[in-house]
């Protein structure tokens, strides 16, 4: 499979892990979801490609790019219905005939106000490119 | 299979893809050249005795057949012992994949080099930058000298890697640890959580991984691996509990009315021996309580009847114990990243167990 990065250099890889993880009072729950979201694209897997963080000072957002064998669709439905990932973008990618896809997966902060009011009703976006 | 403290889930080989590794883990002396205060088997350049090299290579021998394929020296320092060469030879020759951990700091002996060339991958302690390094390893000038024979394994093209024992502030090292890997182009970043064992248990009786520390760790990980991979593989011997629930690695449903394995298909379910400093053979890993103990190599019995001993006596205690150690984890929903070697060693050692017969022997003979 293709690797498909956004270059950065290694100082703004580490500047943005320190930055995300050094800030103070990080709740436990917040980097317990996202442990889950890593665990859950493994256990899919996914092949984690690149990371972006945003939110500053700690995580708000995490996007994972991952890549995933086109045959491995079982493994997509997966995914589709973990209610981690607040949205799912999946692209179909290879030349000159796909054969894997490529996924963006969005793992968002909720509040714990937000967290009751969405659990088992959380709504999810997932959308497949041809 | 069952997993070792060293797999991953996603049991991935980045130097020989495709192989499932049976390992034999030697450490055939406490001998080193250092007395780091980490140290979870108390090595030391005072204890000198080392194993006798027959009895390895007669396992090795044994061994082989039964499906082993890798042999991984620790120690002590392996380059203080003196039969290495050979061990190393006899081993490549039986057609193991042979792999080493050492300091690094002897390397600059042109007798030392001349081992190298019968190791598939070197893995060299780090602890941190040099003032954290020195400390650790009590020696001031253990960091620079570990360089030089870095530096060595860089010219000899041999595949390398770094393995540094981690700390609950770990986390924020990994990116320098990480950059430190690449630049002297290793291809192996192993993170191996300290165990509270020998030395370890005097020096750091108050430490302790919080949950957080332990989520900053496995974040910290496969954030920079996903920055790092296909070059540098980065290793870390903790798992997520999502990782473990549902896992038939990790637990054997209905264990009386599994089928009983053989010596031959014995390292399909485990697959990893330890030979201790004793000659003792133990499953799981080093510190593994004695009821466990499988035989020593210097018993008369062959390797493949010591094992079918085993199973006969030990192989449904020894599934309790896994699955046991499951249930416990699968029960506790704030643990969420499980350092599982450590678990199931936890278990191993605080349940009372019946003594075997070898212990009621051992006992008898004490005794007159």
């Amino acid at each position: 499979m293709r690797r498909i990065m956004e270059q950065r250099s290694f100082e703004d890889i580490e500047k943005d892990l320190l930055t995300h993880l050094s800030a103070a009072n990080l709740p436990k729950d917040h980097l317990a979801g996202i442990s889950r979201s890593i665990a859950a694209s493994y256990n899919s897997g996914l092949q984690i490609v690149d990371w972006w963080v945003y939110g500053i000072p700690a995580f708000e957002k995490l996007v994972i790019q991952a890549q995933l064998p086109i045959v491995e669709t079982k493994a997509l439905q997966g995914l589709v219905q973990n209610e981690n990932f607040k949205a799912i973008e999946i692209l179909r990618k290879g030349i000159p005939r796909a054969d894997f896809f490529q996924l963006q997966l969005t793992v968002e902060r909720t509040t714990p106000a937000e967290h009751g009011r969405t659990n088992g009703t959380h709504k999810q976006k997932s959308t497949i490119n041809r | 299979m069952t997993p070792t403290p060293t797999a991953s889930v996603c049991s991935r080989e980045p130097f020989q893809p495709g192989r499932v590794s049976r390992i034999i883990q030697i450490h055939p002396s406490l001998h080193c050249n250092l007395c780091c205060k980490h140290c979870y088997s108390s090595s030391s350049p005072d204890a000198k005795q080392g194993l006798g090299l027959n009895p390895l290579i007669d396992l090795l021998e044994q061994a082989a057949p039964l499906g082993y394929n890798v042999v991984s020296l620790s120690g002590g320092e392996p380059f203080l012992y003196p039969h290495l060469s050979l061990l190393a030879e006899a081993a490549k020759q039986l057609g193991y994949f042979n792999s080493v951990t050492t300091n690094a700091m002897l390397l600059p002996a042109v007798s030392k080099q001349r081992i190298l060339p019968f190791f598939d991958l070197i893995a060299v302690s780090i602890d941190g930058r040099e003032d954290a390094h020195n400390t650790m390893r009590n020696n001031p000038n253990a960091f620079a000298k570990m360089l030089e024979g870095v530096n060595i394994l860089k010219d000899t093209g041999r595949d390398f890697g770094f393995i540094h024992t981690a700390l609950p502030d770990s986390w924020q090292l990994l990116p320098w640890l990480v950059e430190f890997a690449q630049t002297h182009k290793a291809r192996l970043l192993h993170i191996h959580p300290l165990e509270r064992s020998g030395r370890a248990v005097k020096g750091f009786e108050s430490l302790a991984f919080t949950p957080i520390d332990l989520h900053k760790l496995y974040i910290a990980t496969h954030y920079l691996q996903s920055h790092c991979s296909p070059d540098l593989f980065l290793q870390l011997d903790l798992l997520h509990r999502d990782n473990i629930i549902g896992n038939r690695n990790f637990f054997f449903p209905h264990p009386k009315r599994r089928p009983r394995p053989t010596a031959k298909t014995f390292s399909n379910l485990f697959g990893e021996l330890i030979v201790n400093e004793h000659g003792d053979l133990l499953p799981i890993a080093h510190g593994c309580p004695d009821f466990f103990r499988i035989g020593n190599i210097h018993d008369s019995l062959p390797l493949d009847e010591m094992i079918e001993s085993f199973i006969d006596e030990k192989f449904e205690p020894l599934l309790e114990l896994y699955n046991q150690t499951y249930n416990d984890i699968a029960g506790d929903e704030t643990l969420d990243i499980v350092n599982y070697s450590e678990r199931l060693l936890d278990n191993a050692t605080a349940s009372p167990r019946p003594s075997t017969a070898h212990q009621r022997q051992t006992a008898v003979s004490a005794a007159l």
